[in-house]
């Protein structure tokens, strides 16, 4: 006795409510199951499904599947910042090493110049971040809307590049990190030239990382997902 | 070989003495794909779709640095729990 195709819809739909909203992760899990119940029928033909079922899912103890998302949550989350360093050390070779250098410059210049206060300018690099994080959350959520009304799959990967799960982190670096190296100061003219170098580069280096979560990696989406899905090409 | 394939394959070379839990088993093995020690195929089989994991050429080098490391420990332990004193 072989599960059939209502069987795998059932199947499905039991991931789903035991909160694996992956696709990706379904398939997986829904294939383990229908092979244990096959295997469980082999054995006693009688049994019914859902009791297979069930004495199957036992199987996976008393987290039931949340071990197997958290971890493969975390993987891929590790896959997508292993990308994004990927881009951004481009950056670092030339002809764009000369983008980066020029744009450092740029800040450093403008902030030499300026008798701009740190608090002013830590201000504006808040706004700007928290912008950037409502934009992305209602983008987010209305994508998320969209695609369930077109009843699409949900891939975990493309959810991790869609989402920049690590871009919410690293949005709010730059407030910590000015906070942190300028508790005292008036004005980032009267800093010490190398600090302010400093400084300016990191600030060029965040926009390239933010630059490459934003366009780059969105942009070659659907290869990286072929790249890490082999089943990807084999959906409908 | 596919998941539910390496739990079988466990029990039946171990004779039943060993049991790999499902619930441990894919975070290993999305873990162990992600550190580029497995990769993965996909094929259609019946009505569904079917995973197979393999060692990569990394994966089987990590192998026999794990077996070794394990014997070296097994060794150890025996000269710790036997000592053979020689005067």
């Amino acid at each position: 006795m072989i599960i059939n195709d209502s069987q795998l819809k059932q199947l499905y739909t039991f991931t789903q409510k035991h909160y694996v909203e992956w696709y990706d992760l379904q398939m997986e899990l829904v294939d383990h199951l229908a092979n244990g119940i096959e295997a469980q029928w082999k054995e006693n033909p009688h049994l019914s499904f859902e009791d297979a079922l069930q004495k199957e899912f036992k199987k996976f103890g008393v987290f039931g599947f949340m071990e197997v998302v958290e971890e493969r949550q975390k993987s891929l989350s590790k896959k997508y910042s292993k990308l994004i360093w990927k881009h951004v050390l481009v950056f670092f070779k030339i002809p764009r090493i000369f983008m980066l250098l020029v744009f450092s410059f740029l800040v450093f210049y403008l902030l030499r110049i300026l008798t701009l206060s740190a608090d002013y300018f830590i201000a504006v690099v808040f706004i700007l971040c928290l912008g950037y994080l409502v934009v992305l959350t209602v983008s987010n959520y209305r994508n998320r809307k969209r695609a369930q009304e077109r009843g699409e799959k949900k891939w975990l990967f493309k959810d991790i590049m869609m989402q920049q799960g690590a871009g919410f982190g690293l949005a709010l670096l730059p407030i910590h990190f000015f906070n942190f190296i300028l508790p005292n100061t008036e004005s980032f003219a009267s800093l010490n030239a190398y600090v302010l170098a400093g400084i300016s580069f990191l600030f060029v280096l965040m926009c390239v990382m933010v630059y490459v979560m934003l366009v780059e990696l969105p942009k070659r989406a659907e290869e990286y997902l072929q790249e890490t899905y082999p089943e990807y090409q084999l959906v409908d | 070989m596919y998941g539910y394939e390496i739990t079988q394959k466990v029990k039946e070379i171990t004779g039943g003495r060993m049991d790999i839990k499902e619930g441990a088993l894919y975070p290993s093995l999305h873990k162990l794909q992600a550190e580029g020690h497995l990769t993965v195929e996909a094929e259609k089989v019946e009505n569904r779709i079917r995973k197979y994991y393999s060692l990569t050429p990394q994966g089987k080098k990590q192998t026999l640095a794990m077996l070794s490391e394990l014997r070296e420990y097994m060794e150890n332990m025996q000269a710790i729990t036997n000592p053979k004193l020689v005067f």
